[in-house]
């Protein structure tokens, strides 16, 4: 049978890299195909050019036996949809409004609104979606929003789906769910590409894994009994590469960072934190765990200073730190690894001088009476460079054409040289490549070993579990859980907590 | 500091010129479309751009109406350059220039018995002072509270010429026997050399305090990207306030230098226009204090040429705004980045 999409020798340029070197790929109808790689391994970009976002600079894509070039209107006429890693919804607007949006269907030039109700009612309905099609989009929480996603590239009549990380925002439950799903539509003869870098997923649900690698396909599997480590080793590339694990050797001094008690309302007065306690003992690394957008961010910035918090205390090394500026929290010991470097971690258009000294920059050795001390500052860089083993720096040149592993170097170099007492970092090996990751695994081992308090926020399961001490599970804005025998607990069971389900709870 | 080596040098020199490709380009395409202009018209691009060049640069007194039309728009492009990092659109600079003004005016009233000198140096003071409030007033409303400073500072623009206008009827510095609103003549006078140096020292201070500086260090990196700096502990918004305040100084002194320097009286209207001269002087540097000061001699010898433009030729004056018009809008396109521009990098 004719697969029912054909992409033969796609290659791909951007200025700086090549994100697709003449890659074939085949979708068979009924097929969940799962791409597997890295991130920067080029997944994104190929499903990208299948769905016409990108027009590819070589190659030949054939659907349903026959080649075509088109844009994205073209492949939703093909029937080929994407749901993207971020959804894109207008949070104000229904359900059925945010389903039909630029598909209209039209009766004398008015929105028949009765047509698209009883189509969205039917899907919901099929997806076990108890919502009415008018409620907000605001209503839902992720996991019905990403269905609503998929919901809406049915309706547009897709028989090919990709599907983009879908699993990063789900608990393990709702992940669950979603495969339950997939396996309908597949038995509906509806083809599925599914990328993701969670192997233990992708072999549960794949029919055929696709491994990618710096823009080449590396290895094909066929689903059903496939080895991890196989897929693992193929994705990696090298072998033995293990990542770094913290060995828990508990040498844990006092509480160095204490948050008391914290509130904290979005401009709706929707409470993000609810009465949020904690504290990071010297030498030790808290992880914080939870689904994305449960007070995360907000007790990140409440700590750093970046946002002021409705109610609570913060107190570093004993002394109340609530009042004071981010300069202060600083010049007391405080690091700070943001969640996005792109943004908040590094000035792109800056150099590595200007990205290494900041919030430094007004005292020795860097400045001298508000003069900026060149020669001091440029050997600063280079010890920076050395001992960081930061690569592809110019004097002079905007940081933003390095790798993202260089960029996190240069954060790192400039956040831990200041040899912090509480160092709170967020996401930070979000989009590294493994070399980059156990790297900055290595040095915040060093930190905690050099009695750092440090405190840990990210989305990885597999991060929290291997680096933290300690792991408390955040559940819209509160604690649902303290976990201390890391060794003992299971995925499942801090699925558990992050879907709101609480096993324990400990006052700290 | 050490002593800088040959190598560092010719790196400096290198940016310096490269910095100068994108506005020589901007302002080359625009006399080519000024000039298409022109010839649609029945002129003669090259006659008038020769009146034009005649006029600003071939005679002393040309030369000397050329530095006096730039040096204001030096110290506007400044004002806007420096707030513009902040991410601040200073576009009050008229209404800062007008209230300065008629704070300049005022001096005399109050202390027309002193020495000159002491009266210039309170012009100055008070000038810059007042000019650098009313920057503020937008500012504040912006980093406080949120509010559009471009339509708070529009707006402001209207109360200040509005209210110049009322006060140079019925202020006691008011001149009842002219034909126009006006101040009486103000008997101290800046010299031009005082101007002069004053205009070539602040360049000289931003320059170098740009670069060299911790407070330059700090305004770069707010420009770069705020959010980064603020994360790093800056104080941004005392940083962004103190440069609304230094800016909108800036423009005071402007309005100072043509009172008291070269009007000798304020009258309606004196600064009408010269904000947006300033602000296309700073598009064309790019912020750069070297293409700033390139840009306001170009805009200086293009309104002190005009004179003998209209003079030689058969095409009228109104050719220099029309040159001013494409060269705001070609210095707003950053040329060189342009040419290079290509696909961004995708990916996740």
């Amino acid at each position: 049978m004719e697969p029912v999409v054909r992409m033969v020798g796609i290659t791909k340029r951007f200025p700086a890299i090549v994100a697709n070197d003449s890659v074939d790929f085949t979708l068979e109808a009924g097929q969940i195909h799962a791409l597997v790689g890295e991130n920067g391994a080029g997944k994104t970009t190929l499903m990208r050019v299948l769905y016409g976002q990108y027009a590819p600079d070589e190659g030949e894509i054939w659907v349903g036996g026959e080649r075509r070039s088109y844009n994205v209107a073209g492949a939703l006429a093909l029937g080929i949809g994407m749901v993207h890693q971020n959804f894109m919804q207008i949070p104000e607007m229904s359900i059925v409004e945010n389903i039909i949006l630029g598909h209209t269907p039209k009766r004398l030039g008015f929105v028949n609104y009765r047509q698209a109700r009883q189509r969205v009612q039917e899907l919901l309905t099929r997806f076990g979606m108890k919502n009415s099609p008018d409620a907000p989009i605001s209503s839902l929480c992720v996991g019905e929003r990403q269905k609503i996603e998929i919901i809406k590239v049915l309706y547009l009549g897709a028989r090919v789906l990709i599907l983009d990380e879908p699993t990063a925002v789900l608990t393990p439950q709702e992940t669950t769910e979603l495969f339950g799903i997939l396996r309908e539509l597949k038995a509906e003869g509806t083809s599925v590409i599914f990328i993701s870098h969670k192997l233990r997923e992708v072999i549960e649900i794949a029919d055929r894994i696709t491994v990618m690698r710096k823009g080449r396909v590396a290895a094909g599997f066929d689903g059903g009994g496939v080895d991890e480590t196989a897929v693992a080793q193929a994705m990696i590339g090298k072998q033995d590469v293990q990542l770094l694990q913290n060995d828990k050797a508990a040498d844990i001094g006092a509480a160095v960072l204490e948050a008391k008690n914290l509130w904290c309302f979005d401009g709706d007065g929707v409470p993000k934190l609810r009465n949020l306690s904690l504290q990071v003992r010297a030498g030790e690394i808290l992880g914080v765990g939870g689904v994305e957008g449960n007070g995360q961010s907000q007790l990140i910035d409440i700590l750093v200073g970046m946002l002021q918090a409705s109610g609570g205390t913060v107190t570093l090394a004993g002394e109340d730190i609530s009042r004071c500026s981010i300069r202060e929290r600083r010049d007391r010991g405080l690091g700070y690894i943001p969640e996005d470097r792109m943004t908040t971690g590094l000035a792109l258009e800056g150099d590595i001088d200007e990205n290494l000294i900041c919030g430094c920059d007004n005292r020795g050795p860097f400045s001298r009476m508000g003069l900026l001390m060149r020669k001091a500052i440029r050997e600063n860089t280079g010890r920076m460079i050395e001992s960081f083993d930061i690569r592809g720096v110019s004097a002079g040149k905007p940081v933003k054409s390095l790798s993202g592993g260089n960029m996190q170097k240069i954060v790192l170099a400039r956040e831990i040289a200041r040899n912090p007492k509480v160092l709170i970092a967020a996401q930070p090996t979000r989009g590294l490549d493994i070399g980059a990751i156990n790297f900055v695994r290595e040095h915040l081992l060093a930190r905690k070993r050099g009695g750092t308090a440090i405190l840990l926020v990210s989305a990885d399961l597999e991060e929290l579990m291997s680096l933290s001490d300690r792991l408390i599970i955040l559940y819209e804005g509160s604690c649902a859980g303290e976990i201390t025998d890391l060794g003992t607990v299971s995925e499942a069971d801090i699925g558990l907590l992050m879907g709101g389900v609480t096993r324990r709870k400990k006052e700290g | 500091m050490g002593a800088k080596t040959a190598a560092l040098d010719l790196r400096g020199l290198k940016h310096w010129a490269l910095g100068l490709v994108s506005p020589v380009c901007a302002i080359l395409i625009s006399f080519i479309m000024a000039g298409i202009v022109v010839v649609f018209s029945g002129g003669n691009p090259l006659e008038a751009y020769g009146a034009l060049l005649r006029g600003a640069f071939g005679s002393a007194a040309g030369l000397r109406n050329t530095v006096r039309y730039t040096l204001p728009i030096i110290m506007l492009a400044l004002s806007f350059s420096l707030c513009d990092r902040c991410g601040y659109f200073n576009i009050g600079q008229e209404g800062q220039m007008f209230t300065a003004a008629l704070a300049v005016a005022w001096v005399p009233q109050f202390m027309g018995g002193a020495p000159g000198f002491l009266q210039i140096l309170v012009m100055v003071l008070l000038g810059a002072l007042v000019g650098g409030v009313m920057s503020l007033i937008p500012a504040l409303l912006k980093f406080l509270l949120g509010i559009n400073e471009i339509v708070i500072g529009v707006l402001l623009n209207y109360i200040a010429t509005l209210l110049s206008s009322y006060m140079l009827l019925h202020a006691s510095f008011a001149d009842p026997n002219s034909s126009m609103p006006m101040s009486y003549l103000i008997e101290a006078a800046l010299p031009a050399a005082a101007m002069v140096g004053g205009v070539v020292l602040i360049v000289l201070v931003y320059g170098l305090g740009m670069q060299r500086t911790v407070p330059g260090y700090e305004l770069r990196m707010i420009g770069k990207n705020p959010r980064f700096s603020r994360a790093c502990g800056l104080p941004t918004v005392r940083i962004i306030l103190i440069m609304a305040l230094i800016g909108g100084a800036f423009s005071g002194l402007a309005a100072v230098g043509e009172v008291a320097g070269v009007y000798h009286k304020m009258y309606e209207g004196f600064a009408a226009g010269m904000g947006y001269n300033g602000m296309t002087a700073a598009l064309i540097g790019k912020g750069g204090s070297v293409g700033m000061v390139f840009g306001s001699l170009i805009l200086g010898a293009l309104q002190s040429g005009s004179v003998t433009l209209s003079v030689e030729t058969s095409v009228p004056a109104e050719l220099v705004q029309v040159v001013q018009g494409f060269v705001m809008f070609f210095a707003t396109v950053n040329i060189l980045r342009f040419g290079f521009r290509r696909n961004r990098k995708g990916g996740n």
